[in-house]
């Protein structure tokens, strides 16, 4: 009896988690998280003439949160950021707070998802100041390569498989007056031979490996599909790289690329009786013939 | 390997029908008729070890199918090349999707002096200084700047492309509940398909009495929900677009 009750408590328990979990998996799919700062965390030699920012996921809303800035050892500081939704980016322009060689830690809120009384994850980076300012725009030769490829993954959110070109680039090495850390690239999509204008197509820290992958629906990255691309530093200035185009084209999927045999993939049991289905046949066939 | 099964199937249906005609006996053994019924043995044997052969070769590795579609490296300094494929297919099916890399001709110096003027972007080095298009950002007045890309001033960027990741607008479906929900993709590309779903208590009765009808669409409006307008009540003559209460669904600033 005893255990019959602890069998329905349990039962219940998992019936009432089941009820709560599904929402729960819903709403955490878009997070309005913080997702990098510029500069990173323990970025050296930022510019005396530095605005501060953070990424923020797309579904974030700005409503007024404070961003602390907080020199180590020194004078705390805390105001309201720009916010602009398009690119998810808060901003701050310290104007003057920097000083030469000092090291800073600055907090970027948590803000709330639209249509979400949720907070996402907050940011804190530390970072020092160099000696100098920044007064030149960064140099960048462009996109050097771009490969492709098809991918459908289960979306965390649409709980459905999504299809998507997946389009690779191969980046150049950036240089910038005061620190080749912290740029900020942008990559656009632009149609040859057509009067559309480009589309910002991806915005994110550049990075390390000089590689990024940017996911296009198939009707968005069908056919003749190019690229240019863009860094921008800590001050707003940006390279003046977005004549360089790269390109690729693009096939329809299903992709059929012929034949092949795969012989390890067969389980080994299954082809030994097959071998001796067909020993067998013969044996009997041979037998019936003479 | 695929040619030989073929092959090996072909020679297979050959022997089946000749069904050891008398030409083909007379072909194998032309000179001693009394040795025909082993002939015919023979033919017979050949034939099934041509089937053995092509179903043993079809088999153990599930025969012809899609493979799969792996990156094709474009070497180091094959820019403005197609990249042939390289890996080897049994028959002669269609070539795969090469990767072509291009980049855009960079203007070579010419003898004819650089005529300074005020740099606009048109992809062309109008100041002189080496640099192209190194024109100022144009702010957008919904945040963010345009820059010039390609000889052209880019859009300004936007936050998401079809809907806000995560969210959600009400469809409907020609069956059962009638009514279901499609959710916006983590990256804001596209949404899902419609998932079947209870009809809200407000809706339950133009559900029951209309079912997948302008009227249940006009209850989905009029009951505050973004709704998929799917009926064109709009008249606009998209029924692709959102109608109703869409803006933590629509991608606005």
């Amino acid at each position: 009896m005893q255990a019959l009750s602890h069998g329905l408590v349990l039962g219940a328990i998992t019936i009432a988690f089941w009820l709560v979990a599904e929402p729960v998996h819903a709403q955490s799919c878009a997070k309005p998280d913080a997702l990098e700062g510029f500069p990173a965390y323990g970025s050296a030699g930022v510019p005396l003439n530095a605005i501060l920012s953070a990424h923020y996921f797309a579904s974030a809303e700005y409503d007024a949160e404070p961003v602390v800035l907080e020199e180590i050892g020194g004078e705390r500081r805390e105001a309201l950021g720009s916010f602009n939704p398009s690119e998810g980016l808060l901003s701050l322009d310290p104007a003057g707070f920097l000083k030469l060689g000092m090291q800073y830690v600055v907090e970027w809120p948590a803000l709330r998802g639209i249509g979400s009384a949720s907070r996402g994850k907050s940011l804190k980076v530390n970072f020092s100041v160099g000696n100098q300012s920044d007064n030149a725009p960064p140099d960048f030769p462009g996109i050097e390569s771009v490969h492709y490829r098809l991918e459908r993954d289960q979306d965390g959110c649409a709980e459905t498989v999504q299809d998507r070109f997946v389009f690779e680039l191969k980046l150049g090495q950036p240089s910038d007056e005061t620190s080749n850390q912290d740029l900020t690239l942008v990559v656009f999509q632009t149609k040859p031979n057509s009067s559309e204008s480009p589309v910002p197509v991806l915005t994110r820290s550049f990075p390390s490996n000089g590689r990024v992958e940017v996911s296009q629906r198939i009707e968005d990255g069908l056919g003749n599909v190019c690229f240019a691309a863009l860094v921008r530093d800590l001050t707003g200035k940006v390279s003046a790289s977005g004549d360089r185009v790269v390109c690729t084209k693009t096939v329809k999927p299903p992709f059929f690329q012929g034949c092949a045999i795969a012989f390890g993939r067969a389980p080994r049991a299954e082809v030994l009786g097959f071998a001796l289905l067909l020993g067998g046949l013969w044996a009997r066939r041979r037998a019936r013939s003479v | 390997m695929c040619r030989v099964a073929v092959f090996a199937s072909v020679l297979a249906r050959f022997v089946e029908h000749t069904k050891c005609s008398t030409g083909l006996l007379g072909w194998l053994c032309p000179s001693q008729p009394s040795l025909v019924p082993r002939c015919f043995r023979m033919t017979q044997r050949f034939k099934y070890l041509a089937s053995a052969f092509l179903l043993a070769s079809a088999l153990p590795g599930a025969g012809c199918g899609r493979t799969p579609l792996d990156p094709f490296d474009v070497p180091e300094g094959s820019v403005g090349s197609s990249v042939p494929d390289q890996r080897t297919s049994a028959t002669s099916s269609p070539t795969p999707p090469p990767t072509t890399t291009t980049t855009s001709p960079t203007p070579t110096p010419t003898a004819i002096a650089c005529v300074p003027s005020e740099e606009t972007c048109n992809g062309v080095d109008d100041d002189c200084n080496g640099r192209i298009d190194d024109v100022r950002a144009l702010a957008c007045a919904e945040g963010g700047f345009q820059y010039c890309v390609a000889g052209k001033m880019s859009d300004c960027p936007k936050r998401c492309e079809a809907c806000l990741p995560g969210s959600e607008r009400v469809c409907q479906i020609s069956y059962c509940t009638y009514w279901g929900v499609e959710s916006c993709a983590a990256d804001g590309k596209a949404f899902s398909f419609c998932k079947e779903q209870r009809v809200p208590r407000e809706c339950r009765d133009v559900a029951l009495r209309f079912q997948d009808s302008p009227e249940l669409e006009q209850c989905c409006i009029d009951n505050g929900y973004c709704c998929l307008d799917s009926h064109d009540l709009d008249r606009d003559g998209d029924s692709g677009e959102m109608v109703g209460r869409c803006d933590e669904v629509m991608c606005k600033p």
